[in-house]
């Protein structure tokens, strides 16, 4: 009789992998999002919705009347499953409703499952009377029940409108509160499938319309409205979160040349005044009866160094505080990075007596990444090393800052004079919110961390043998770039 | 360079701000010297001549205030001008506690910068001065015979001519020999002013008068 073709099977065994596949992403999800309960619940109904078609594929093809019953009581239960998670998950993702609509709706379904497995004879069962064969539009023979139809059966339909209700209370918290995408993809799906199997069920129970049960199908939709939103969401979240992150990043870097405001307005300040004195100074010897032109040309030679060289400190400053924080894997050149910020932070440096040395390797491999997120880095460990350095008598404060090409990568070292690290923080400097100094906020390292991290290098503490700490990091260099010469 | 010639110091470790600043004064008629560190000024020679030291406040290694005191510890007579970035008030007054000239705020005009060297020097002009006449006082009181510095030393506690003879075991026409000599040598004409001299030949004067 069967046709060696089955459609059916076909289709509904899609049904049952389509809701397995999609319970699975969300678990990928759901990983992602610290385990959140609402996917839990997501991921139950996708997996009683896989189920649910299994069974009614199985109804539909059973010879006699105890199979059939078997099933249709293990796809009862699937279904009560499915609803009651989308119920929960409704109430954790959309909004609370009426509690007591919860309660009705569980102890109604919970009835129903008991008197379905349990007492199939019983009063609140729907009561299977014989098999029959019918056949679909395109002649394939299915089995399916005629039921005698109870008044308590009407119990369940109830139960239907009552999850609707609390649906549409769910998708109402969640449009007043904004989220709008939510309610109308979860709220609006669940409420459009579930009217559309809560009509046709009954109509095939009363051997109106000459159809399989189609409930899978209706679950499937609500699964995959489900698991769109979901991902769509995690996947706005992480960007968000990127976005957040490197805004932060931002920020710190700013602050940090907020800081140290007044020795840049220092650093600034010296070529201002060896101008101003040259100038006078010129002034002056032009005025004389036979001025000494070749002092005038010094003069003027050392006035165009000074200015450039205020010039370089406001042309850095300006790419740390308006950069847009995209990545740049272009060639960065760290040698540069430490140039710059030394000049940066000279005046700061001055004002705390602090020897800034640099040891710069003379012939250094590009690195791939931001320059400007290398100089954030740097600067970030040298005013570490600074601050450390607060209790060190003024005549040993001093930090070096050493740059070696290695295989395949750039080290750079940050040594200071300080006091050291002691063995216990050490493997906690580079947490959020650990911090030795008074005043920190602890997220400095952490960002360097992160910051070299996403360049795909590494960066690590250790305490000197004489005195202080040194701080490495190390970045990979850029394959097939001209070693650029110191 | 001449015995009289003022000297002005510029220390500052920026090589730039250094070299525009010895430009300036050189111009304006001062012999210049330029050091990049407190510590290489520190081991320079003494100048001669009335001097003043334009300072960076704010230096690696040794700073501006640490190499003023280091100045009055040795009692180097120079005049300090401190030259700053940023006007910091706690800074400033300790500087003009140890004795500071001026405190200025960079850049510097010129006027400015000048007017306080001028006052520094003149400042170190009147020690060095007031220094020469005491040694000049200190020269005649020591040309005085044993004698004579015994007799001096008790004139100058007012003893009576008598009593010194009774003091010293000679005769009062003697101390009166004596005392006309002291007078002489040292130019005193009473015996208040011969008190007066000998105090000012014994004080050391060092930096303020």
């Amino acid at each position: 009789m069967q046709p060696s073709f089955s459609l059916l099977t076909l289709l509904w065994s899609m049904c049952v992998a389509a809701c397995f596949m999609l319970g699975l992403t969300q678990v990928m999800t759901w990983y992602q999002r610290q385990w959140k309960t609402e996917y839990l619940w997501s991921f139950l109904m996708a997996v009683a919705a896989s189920l649910n078609a299994l069974f009614e594929l199985s109804m539909m093809f059973s010879t006699d009347i105890e199979t059939y019953r078997g099933f249709f009581a293990l796809q009862t239960i699937c279904v009560f499953v499915v609803l009651l998670s989308l119920v929960l998950f409704a109430k954790l993702h959309l909004g609370h409703g009426a509690q007591w609509i919860l309660v009705t709706i569980i102890i109604v379904w919970s009835l129903q499952v008991v008197g379905q497995t349990v007492f199939p004879e019983g009063p609140i069962s729907t009561k299977l009377l014989e098999l029959g064969r019918i056949e679909t539009f395109w002649g394939e023979a299915f089995t399916i029940a005629l039921v005698e139809t109870r008044p308590m059966k009407y119990l369940t339909d109830a139960a239907s409108v009552l999850i609707l209700i609390y649906l549409m209370q769910s998708s109402w918290v969640a449009w007043r509160h904004g989220m709008r995408q939510r309610a109308v993809v979860v709220g609006g799906g669940a409420m459009l499938f579930i009217t559309i199997a809560g009509i046709h069920t009954p109509l095939v129970d009363a051997g109106i319309v000459r159809t399989p049960y189609m409930i899978s199908f209706a679950f499937l939709a609500i699964v995959a409205a489900l698991t769109f939103q979901l991902i769509s969401e995690a996947g706005r979240d992480r960007t968000d979160l990127q976005r957040t992150r490197r805004e932060m990043e931002r920020l710190t870097r700013i602050g940090m040349l907020g800081e140290v405001a007044a020795g840049i307005a220092h650093e600034l300040n010296q070529p201002l005044t060896a101008i101003l004195s040259n100038a006078q100074a010129a002034r002056r010897f032009l005025a004389m009866e036979n001025p000494d032109l070749n002092e005038v040309r010094d003069i003027v030679d050392d006035i165009i160094a000074d200015d450039k060289r205020a010039g370089s400190v406001i042309h850095g400053l300006r790419a740390m505080f308006n950069r847009d924080e995209t990545l740049s894997s272009d060639a960065a050149h760290v040698n540069d990075a430490v140039r710059l910020v030394s000049k940066i932070l000279t005046g700061e440096l001055r004002t705390n007596n602090i020897l800034l040395e640099t040891e710069l390797a003379p012939k250094l491999p590009a690195v791939i990444g931001d320059e400007v997120q290398i100089q954030q880095v740097l600067m970030n460990l040298i005013l570490n090393a600074m601050h450390a350095m607060s209790d060190t008598p003024h005549n040993t404060r001093r930090i070096v800052v050493r740059t070696v090409p290695a295989d395949g990568e750039v080290l750079i070292s940050v040594a200071d004079t300080g006091p050291g690290i002691s063995a216990d923080a050490l493997p906690q400097l580079f947490e959020p919110y650990y911090t030795m100094q008074q005043d920190g906020l602890g997220v400095g390292l952490a960002i360097c961390r992160r910051i070299v991290e996403r360049h795909g290098g590494r960066i690590w503490a250790e305490s000197n043998s004489d005195a202080g700490a040194t701080f490495n990091f190390a970045l990979p260099t850029k394959r097939d770039t001209d070693e650029k010469p110191a | 360079m001449s015995e009289d010639a003022s000297t002005v110091f510029v220390v500052d470790d920026d090589e730039s701000v250094g070299r525009a600043l010895g430009r300036l004064l050189r111009g304006a008629g001062y012999a210049v010297e330029v050091y990049t560190s407190a510590e290489a000024f520190i081991d320079c020679s003494q100048p001669n001549g009335p001097a003043c030291a334009i300072v960076d406040l704010a230096m690696p290694g040794m700073d501006g205030l640490e190499l003023q005191a280091r100045l009055v510890d040795e009692n180097r007579e120079i005049g300090v001008v401190f030259l700053t970035g940023h006007g910091d008030i706690p800074a400033s007054v300790r500087a003009m506690k140890q004795g500071a000239v001026d405190f200025l705020i960079k850049p510097v005009d010129e006027s400015c910068l000048l007017q306080a060297i001028e006052v520094a020097l003149n400042r170190q002009q009147q020690i060095i001065a007031s220094r020469m006449q005491s040694a000049a006082l200190r020269q005649r009181f020591d040309s005085l015979s044993g004698r004579e510095c015994e007799v001096l030393q008790l004139v100058v506690d007012g003893l009576l001519n008598k009593q010194i003879a009774a003091e010293l075991g000679i005769s009062e026409k003697t101390v009166k020999v004596h005392r006309s000599r002291v007078m002489h040598k040292t130019g005193a004409r009473t015996a208040a002013q011969l008190a007066r001299l000998f105090v000012a030949a014994n004080t050391t004067t060092t930096n303020n008068i």
